[in-house]
């Protein structure tokens, strides 16, 4: 059993899932580079390497290996594979030339099949309605060609229809050929497309009528016009293709003619002839061009008072390259360079339109339909490579929480929990501070009576000028509805008798200064906190009544009453307000 | 482009990655707030905790320290005021001679008056009466609020005795009860 090729391992996207579509081209994707290397979706001729075959007779008559860098090509002749060569003999042909040939930095090759082998014209059908576009018209013979040529009975696998228009043409019932070539070479080129797939080694192919391009070339070997009608004879060893001009130049009509089995030419002249009338084209000059590479100049078609034109002579032409290789790896007119022949609106269309390098042997729909397009490529390139960076990153992103969550797991602050704290604890602690601080103003030294005693010491320090008859001492709460602590008055009464220095002395206390002073005084000596006159929650007053002492008798010193000349009655009151250090807390300590 | 294949990659290649790269994106933004947002409660519950914790150090320090005053305070409370009191100035009165520190009087009283009315702490109220000389007397007032401190003084009146040598005082005082 045969090993199926890689195109052939391939199964049309029609029979898979969308699934297995995405498989399929993901497949291609990821083992081939057809996301990377443009060349596996660009025309052959568009390559830098491409390998012209020239198809003549029943085999390949020549080839050369064209390498283009810098608008240069340069051909080099290499062994012409055989058209019937099975995969194998293919991919060893293939393989030699990668490795003698191509040197290690070509990406791709294209294989250019020049078709000199066969060429036959169709008749177009008289058309109802001819399109205004020859493009619309080339889409339909290439898709429909049963709806365009007439009695058309070919199957499309086996022949290729393309259409060539006569631009010049007045005839709007004829505005071109249809282009008819068999298909026999078109498993020789899918062989070589195979080859890529396998090899992973772009290699495009195209089918090109040799005549056709020739005829693109008229205007290198026919730079001007002759200045009358012409007909331009193509001679290939099996056929010939002949195309009149009319004197501007513009091409009216193509025709082909086989050649004898002998491979000599019918008579070409009597063609020419019939076809001038028919064109009604007056004495046209008839130009030969031989274009066989197997015979000689002797099988050329023989016409009278015809020129025989030898393209090898042509400036900037390689010599022994043939000229169909040169002219479809040639680069376009520019408008400015259009000249001559070349300026006719048929060459100037031909050239733009590229209608002579049509491709006749392309790969069939299905084959097409097979692999995914360029667009499709990219959009996995890059959706690969975003997944890629999304996926980096998302391990980035993914690392960073991670860390991030292990740095948290190991924060005491992450295990703790709020049932842990005891806060009643503290709320416990606090009310003993609270009861501690009540107990202390509770047993604070608010009012002692030694210092109270030491307090009328200090107010009287002659003893022997005073006679003090009573001392009441007092201490008031003052209470107010909702406060935390009670206010206090502490008064002291002093009755008794004194001699002037005595009086003079009250005289002094009897001031804030004063006062302040002996508080001051008996405060430092006590150390009881009370009498310290410098708080801001304290007020100090004292008031001192003196008078004459009725009952003063100097001369009477039994009674002490009536030793001294003045009674005096001295008060001191003593206020602290509730926000006092020694006001009364109102609660109870617990 | 090939209908054939456009759709299903747009679809696989494209749509499927970006929804689970977004999802996973979604689903790890998601799990690092959530994480950051139990993070920044238990943090804040940590620093609440911690904050406590160090108050209550602070707390227990200043308890510690207090407990040896209170401890001593509430020693005051062991034996009834009253019978310390007059306990303690038969003690103080054997200090002096004869005439020169006498206690004429003790009542005690059931409620609460003087400074003690002003409080809801439990009090009782003291009065005595004194003979003495003016610095016997002094002494034992030191001796007796000093050693005394829940005795808070709520009046006292000095006059000299009939016979002008002595003095008499007379003392109410508030004496705080714990109880």
């Amino acid at each position: 059993m045969d090993t199926l090729t890689a195109m052939e391992s391939l199964v049309h996207p029609t029979e898979l899932s969308a699934w297995g579509r995405f498989l399929q081209a993901r497949s291609l994707h990821r083992e081939t580079n057809r996301s990377k290397n443009p060349d596996w979706y660009r025309p052959a001729l568009a390559l830098n390497c491409q390998l012209h075959l020239f198809a003549e007779g029943e085999g390949i008559a020549t080839a050369r290996l064209a390498s283009r860098s810098g608008g240069l090509v340069t051909w080099t002749e290499v062994e012409p594979p055989e058209l019937d060569a099975d995969l194998e003999t293919l991919r060893g042909y293939l393989a030699n030339l990668r490795s003698e040939h191509l040197s290690g930095k070509a990406r791709s090759l294209g294989v250019v099949l020049h078709l000199a082998d066969e060429f036959a014209i169709s008749e177009i059908a008289p058309l109802h309605e001819v399109p205004d576009d020859l493009v619309e018209l080339k889409f339909l013979l290439e898709e429909a060609p049963q709806e365009v040529i007439e009695g058309q009975t070919h199957a499309a696998d086996q022949v290729s229809f393309r259409f060539f228009p006569y631009p010049g043409t007045e005839n709007m019932q004829q505005p071109g050929a249809a282009i008819q070539i068999s298909r026999k070479h078109q498993e020789f080129l899918r062989l070589f497309r195979d080859l890529a797939e396998e090899t992973k080694f772009p290699v495009r192919t195209m089918g090109l009528s040799a005549p056709l391009v020739t005829l693109a070339g008229l205007p290198r070997i026919i730079p001007t016009l002759p200045g009358q009608p012409f007909c331009v004879v193509l001679s290939y060893s099996t056929f010939s293709v002949l195309a009149f001009f009319s004197a501007e130049g513009e091409l009216l009509m193509l025709r082909s003619i086989r050649n004898h089995s002998s491979g000599v030419a019918p008579n070409v002249g009597a063609v020419v002839h019939t076809m001038s009338a028919a064109l009604e084209l007056d004495d046209p000059v008839s130009l030969v061009l031989p274009l066989s590479q197997k015979d000689g100049r002797d099988k050329v078609p023989q016409l009278q008072n015809a020129s025989l034109l030898d393209w090898n002579e042509i400036e900037a032409v390689v010599d022994g390259v043939p000229f169909e290789f040169q002219v479809a790896t040639g680069e376009k007119l520019a408008p400015e360079q259009r000249q001559g022949l070349a300026g006719t609106r048929t060459f100037d269309e031909i050239d733009t339109n590229e209608w002579a390098t049509q491709d006749f042997l392309a790969p069939s729909q299905e084959e097409s339909e097979m692999l995914p397009g360029t667009v499709e490529m990219k959009v996995l390139r890059f959706g690969g490579i975003g997944l890629k960076v999304a996926a980096v990153l998302l391990l980035l992103a993914g690392g960073w929480t991670g860390l991030r969550a292990f740095q948290i797991l190991r924060d005491p602050a992450w295990h703790a929990k709020r049932e842990d704290v005891n806060a009643t604890a503290n709320q416990l602690l606090l009310q003993r501070i609270e009861n501690f601080k009540k107990w202390d103003s509770f047993l604070a030294d608010r009012s002692k009576a030694w210092v109270s005693m030491e307090l009328l010491n200090r107010l009287f320090p002659n003893s022997s000028a005073v006679v003090v008859t009573e001392l009441n001492h007092t201490v008031r709460p003052e209470t107010m509805r909702d406060q935390k602590n009670a206010s206090l008055v502490k008064e002291w009464r002093l009755n008794g008798y004194a001699n002037e220095d005595a009086l003079k002395h009250l005289t002094t206390i009897n001031t804030r200064e004063g006062i302040n002073e002996v508080f001051k005084g008996v405060h430092e000596v006590t150390g009881d906190a009370s009498l310290d006159p410098t708080h801001d929650t304290r007020n100090l007053v004292v008031d001192l009544k003196a008078s004459e002492n009725k009952r003063y008798k100097p001369d009477a010193p039994e009674s002490l009453d009536s030793q001294f000349p003045f009674q005096f009655n001295l008060t001191i009151s003593q206020r602290f307000t509730a926000d006092d250090e020694l006001a009364i807390p109102t609660s109870a300590a617990r | 482009m090939n209908p054939f294949y456009k759709e299903s990659i747009i679809f696989f290649g494209v749509v499927i990655p970006v929804l689970i790269v977004v999802g996973a994106f979604a689903l790890v933004l998601h799990y690092k707030g959530e994480l950051e947002q139990s993070y920044a409660v238990k943090r804040s519950a940590y620093v609440e905790i911690q904050k406590i914790e160090k108050q209550r150090r602070a707390l227990e320090t200043t308890v510690g320290q207090q407990d040896p005053h209170m401890q001593r305070w509430m020693a005051l409370f062991e034996k009834p005021t009253a019978s310390a009191v007059n306990g303690f100035l038969t003690e103080v009165q054997k200090k002096f001679a004869g005439e020169d520190f006498q206690q004429i009087a003790f009542r005690r009283g059931n409620s609460s008056g003087g400074i003690g009315g002003a409080s809801a702490q439990p009090s009782i109220q003291i009065q005595l009466g004194f003979r003495g000389t003016y610095s016997a007397l002094q002494n034992a007032f030191v001796e007796l609020e000093s050693s005394m401190p829940q005795l808070q003084l709520d009046s006292i009146k000095v006059t000299p005795n009939v016979n002008n040598r002595v003095l008499n005082a007379d003392l109410v005082y508030t004496a705080w009860q714990n109880e």
